[in-house]
């Protein structure tokens, strides 16, 4: 019964666990790419997760997506724990700095969307409970605020301005020098 | 056109809000101004509290300090970041730094009279927006007698602070009444824009230190240093005058000045300088602790070996010459930015040499130096949130109540 505790381990990388979207797509992820998802994870501890998990929230276009980000992510969270018993400390730190690199790289191109699929994907993450992919996403668009004009907001997000124009003027009046 | 963008719950433009940069306020302003909807957001109470909860640690984006401290008074401030437009660093000529908290600055001017008399004004200002306000006088008026002469009788010192939780914040101003020690307080309301009334406490031993040091504010309590071994503080909230007493320094600091500090719970706290019997000089953490018995006392907390702290070279090595007594290396602190972990350390002159105050953060150990010579700051730091009011988006203005 030596092998008991490896045949567990194996059997729970081996945990698959169907995703569908609300266009009825099916998709087969691992365990440990789901849990990333809160709300999946709750779901498996609760031992629904027979017959697929429905996500009426989410499109398959968006699904892949975040799928795609849980998937390197959770490798990453893997990677990090595996790599620290077999490597020294300084070839550790070597490798995790590597390791970070290239994930932040992965994060920036996987940034790479229009702002109608980005707000998708806040949804989706919020939906989903992923906190790495909220805080990314929210910090994407905070990012593309930075710096702008009320009217240069209004316009990247398509915001109909229903302040008054005596309002406008008022609160313009009052706080000039944030629009120097 | 950029296609239509899926509609955001509240709560996750809360998120996204909470995500632009603290120390860029006029961000937050701008985007206040892209329609009413994030208006509304960005002024509602709950996600204000979660911007501060996040935000907690403010950043040190300069400080101020008094050029001159005779007539004519000069201060200036002095930006973390050279670069920096706003605040960009500047000169205020005829005014004296007393105090800077929650994004404000405070200085006194005499105003301008025939008595012999010296009778103070008072000016508010916001570096960030400019914003200058000139306070109203209250009565009696403050008083001031020169620094550097001691006090005759009938004179008054005043010192001042800026102190209070809401977004105008309350100046704190107390006289001295040299006739036996009487001091008083008498707190400004930006919100009823007039002085409340005088708080006294009558103590023939104690008075106020008239150098112009800053406040502490921990907690509710406002505290300044005493002259001795003492220290008067003052709750906000409840209106409370009250004299406590300094940690209990070894005996050849027992006159010196120490430095209060609020500590990262909230508590009181001070900083002083230690020198060892091995002549190395160590910072100490001071906290003010309350027993399970209620009562209060000062417990020594964290050591910083001066030495280390500094740039190499910045404190001067122990010098055994035939002048008596030997030279020892000093420092002292010199101001200290509240909610951070940043103290700045004055390292003192010996002959031939003039001391620097360094900007030293604790936690990280990175220093530098910020100016030759020794003197007080005052720390400016990024202050939470700036002031949104939607209540021009809500149809109503808010009626303050009298």
């Amino acid at each position: 019964m030596a092998s008991a505790g490896s045949g567990d381990e194996k059997a729970a990388a081996a945990a698959m666990i169907t995703l569908i979207s609300s266009d009825n797509e099916k998709f087969e992820v691992t365990e440990a790419t789901a849990t990333l998802s809160q709300t999946i994870r709750h779901m498996i501890e609760d031992g629904c997760t027979d017959g697929g998990v429905p996500l009426p929230n989410v499109t398959s276009k968006i699904l892949a997506r975040v799928i795609e980000y849980c998937k390197k992510h959770a490798t990453a969270a893997a990677g990090e724990e595996g790599s620290s018993s077999s490597f020294s400390d300084a070839a550790f730190l070597e490798v995790d700095r590597a390791f970070l690199e290239e994930l932040e790289e992965f994060d920036d191109a996987f940034l790479e969307v229009d702002r109608a699929t980005l707000f998708d994907l806040i949804l989706a993450a919020n939906y989903l409970d992923i906190k790495g992919l909220l805080n990314l996403t929210c910090q994407k668009v905070a990012d593309s605020v930075k710096g702008k004009t009320p009217e240069q907001i209004r316009e990247m997000y398509n915001i109909v301005n229903d302040l008054t124009p005596e309002e406008e003027a008022e609160i313009r009046r009052e706080t000039q020098w944030a629009f120097e | 056109m950029p296609p239509p963008s899926p509609e955001l719950a509240d709560y996750l433009l809360g998120e996204i809000f909470l995500r632009l940069p603290p120390e860029d306020i006029a961000c937050l302003l701008r985007a206040s101004l892209a329609c009413k909807r994030w208006r509304r957001i960005l002024a509602d109470p709950a996600f204000r509290r979660r911007h501060r909860e996040i935000h907690r640690t403010p950043r040190v984006l300069g400080f101020f300090r008094a050029m001159s401290k005779d007539l004519p008074y000069l201060s200036r401030y002095v930006p973390d970041n050279p670069a920096s437009r706003r605040p960009a660093g500047c000169d205020l000529p005829g005014w004296l730094v007393l105090d800077c908290r929650h994004g404000r600055a405070l200085f006194a001017t005499p105003s301008p009279s025939l008595s012999t008399e010296v009778i103070l004004d008072f000016l508010v200002w916001d570096p960030l927006t400019g914003e200058q306000r000139h306070l109203p006088r209250p009565s009696p008026p403050p008083t001031q007698h020169p620094c550097s002469a001691p006090p005759p009788r009938e004179s008054a010192t005043t010192v001042a602070a800026m102190g209070g939780h809401s977004s105008w914040p309350f100046l704190f101003t107390t006289w001295i009444r040299n006739s036996g020690y009487i001091t008083s307080t008498c707190v400004y309301s930006s919100e009823t824009g007039g002085w409340n009334e005088l708080t006294s406490i009558d103590n023939p031993d104690v008075h106020i230190d008239d150098q112009p040091s800053p406040s502490t504010l921990a907690g509710d309590t406002l505290y300044f240093c005493g002259s001795m071994t003492y220290t008067f503080e003052y709750q906000l909230g409840a209106q409370r005058l009250s004299i406590m007493d300094r940690p209990p320094l070894p005996q050849q600091y027992r006159w010196k000045f120490i430095f209060l500090i609020s500590m990262e719970d909230g508590r009181l706290g001070c900083a002083d300088m230690e020198l060892e019997p091995s002549l190395c000089l160590r910072l100490r953490l001071w906290s003010r602790e309350t027993a399970p018995d209620g009562f209060a006392h000062w417990s020594p907390g964290r050591g910083f070996e001066v030495e280390t702290l500094l740039p190499s070279g910045a404190l001067l090595a122990p010098r055994f010459t035939r002048a008596n007594p030997p030279l020892m290396p000093k420092a002292d602190v010199c101001g200290f930015a509240e909610g951070t972990d940043v103290i700045f350390v004055g390292t003192n002159t010996h002959i031939g040499h003039t001391g620097a105050v360094y900007m030293v953060q604790l936690n990280s150990g990175k220093a530098r130096k910020v100016f030759d010579g020794l003197d007080v700051v005052f720390p400016y730091t990024s202050f939470c949130i700036p002031v949104i009011d939607a209540a021009c988006t809500e149809g109503s203005r808010g009626v303050s109540s009298a």
